[in-house]
């Protein structure tokens, strides 16, 4: 809308905005000979002085938080609709199938690379390998992918870094989940400070 | 029995704040959790600050990070968390005004307010009365002269002023220019000095 994108004026020609821009700094000659620079200066500080103080106290307020009871009504939302994503098989056989969710084997993978100096695994993403996904198969004999995003620490060797983890990511999900991890692809996506 | 580790995952205090809204994605409740705690206050605030009533805040809260948990997955960058839960919060804060406006909004008076200030802690000026009952009016002028601005502009110096975001970051909240928020701004900031210079 036209009208919000006016920016009002002093009547010397200046722009609030300009007055704005240059609080902090001592007054130019023009703000110190001219009084309607002088007056919207000394409104404009004085507004600046209580939005601090707005700030401030807003933020150590403890009362302007909200209810314990809004916290409890988010999280029983969220637990009661729990994303688990898909359930993947373990073992499957004539009598009957065993699965497992793809959170479950996310977790231990994320478990897998927080023990890893300088990476912080992120989204993950599991798939029963497509030529196995339903055959019947002996326990310990599926095989899954993994799709893991991770941002390591400024500085890492990442080829290094991303051959120790998937290492370290087949030999948990082997020993944690009992199913062979075949591709372990692995992004790196972003660098955060240590 | 073979002895495996026990899956105990990295706490999200311990995490930068883009893995931990990863992991929330993936469903993880702790990181959620840990997400609700962060931003849960600075919400509350901002929605307080907005609507003036302390019930209509809590419930933008709810609606605001209940939403984010269900939307949490369509997020696409994991950078982008704050401004789209500002964004969420914001809009909702807009619409409850909206709801409002059958009747015009109720601007309390200074006197009303102080009532309200009274029942939260109240400032800290460390025991110096003097400082206190200064720092009370300046918080009960700047609040009541806020409560005038029009919403959209409201949101825009609470977003710049109170929440410290980027002029970028406002103009995508309410998807409007750059320009246009300036000019809010520039407008929110004139109105308000004249107001409090009126109560001074």
């Amino acid at each position: 809308m036209a009208i919000d994108e006016t920016i009002p004026l002093l009547g010397c020609g200046r722009s609030i905005d300009e007055v704005w821009a240059t609080i902090n700094q001592p007054p130019t000659a023009h703000e110190s000979g001219c009084v309607q620079c002088r007056t919207a200066r000394a409104s404009l500080a004085k507004l600046a002085q209580a939005a601090r103080t707005l700030r401030d106290n807003d933020a150590e307020d403890a009362s302007l938080q909200p209810h314990h009871a809004v916290k409890d009504a988010i999280m029983n939302v969220a637990r009661a609709e729990v994303r688990r994503g898909s359930r993947l098989p373990v073992y499957r056989a004539d009598q009957g199938n065993i699965t497992i969710s793809e959170q479950a084997i996310t977790s231990v993978i994320w478990f897998g690379a927080d023990a890893l100096p300088g990476v912080r695994a992120r989204r993950c993403r599991v798939h029963p390998d497509p030529d196995t996904a339903d055959a019947p198969r002996p326990a310990g004999t599926a095989g899954i992918s993994v799709h893991l995003r991770i941002a390591v620490a400024s500085g890492t060797d990442i080829p290094g870094t991303a051959e120790l983890l998937r290492q370290r990511i087949i030999g948990m999900i082997t020993t944690h989940v009992g199913l062979n991890a075949g591709a372990v692809n692995i992004t790196v996506e972003d660098f955060y400070d240590v | 029995m073979d002895e495996r580790e026990p899956v105990v995952l990295t706490r999200p205090e311990d995490l930068d704040e883009a893995t931990v809204v990863a992991r929330a994605q993936d469903g993880n409740l702790d990181a959620f959790e840990y997400l609700v705690e962060a931003y849960q206050g600075r919400l509350f605030r901002l929605a307080f600050r907005m609507l003036h009533d302390r019930g209509e805040a809590e419930d933008v809260v709810q609606d605001t990070l209940v939403a984010c948990w269900r939307k949490l997955p369509l997020l696409t960058s994991v950078q982008a968390f704050s401004g789209w839960l500002y964004q969420m919060a914001t809009n909702r804060c807009l619409d409850r005004l909206r709801r409002r406006s059958s009747r015009a909004e109720l601007v309390q008076e200074p006197v009303t307010l102080q009532t309200t200030a009274d029942s939260f802690a109240g400032p800290r000026a460390g025991g110096d009365p003097a400082r206190e009952a200064e720092i009370s009016c300046e918080i009960d002028g700047l609040a009541t002269a806020l409560l005038t601005l029009p919403p959209g502009q409201r949101a825009c110096w609470l977003l710049r002023e109170i929440h410290e975001r980027s002029y970028a970051e406002i103009a995508a909240t309410l998807k409007v220019s750059e320009q246009t928020v300036r000019g809010r701004l520039a407008r929110a900031r004139a109105q308000l000095a004249e107001k409090m210079s009126q109560w001074q």
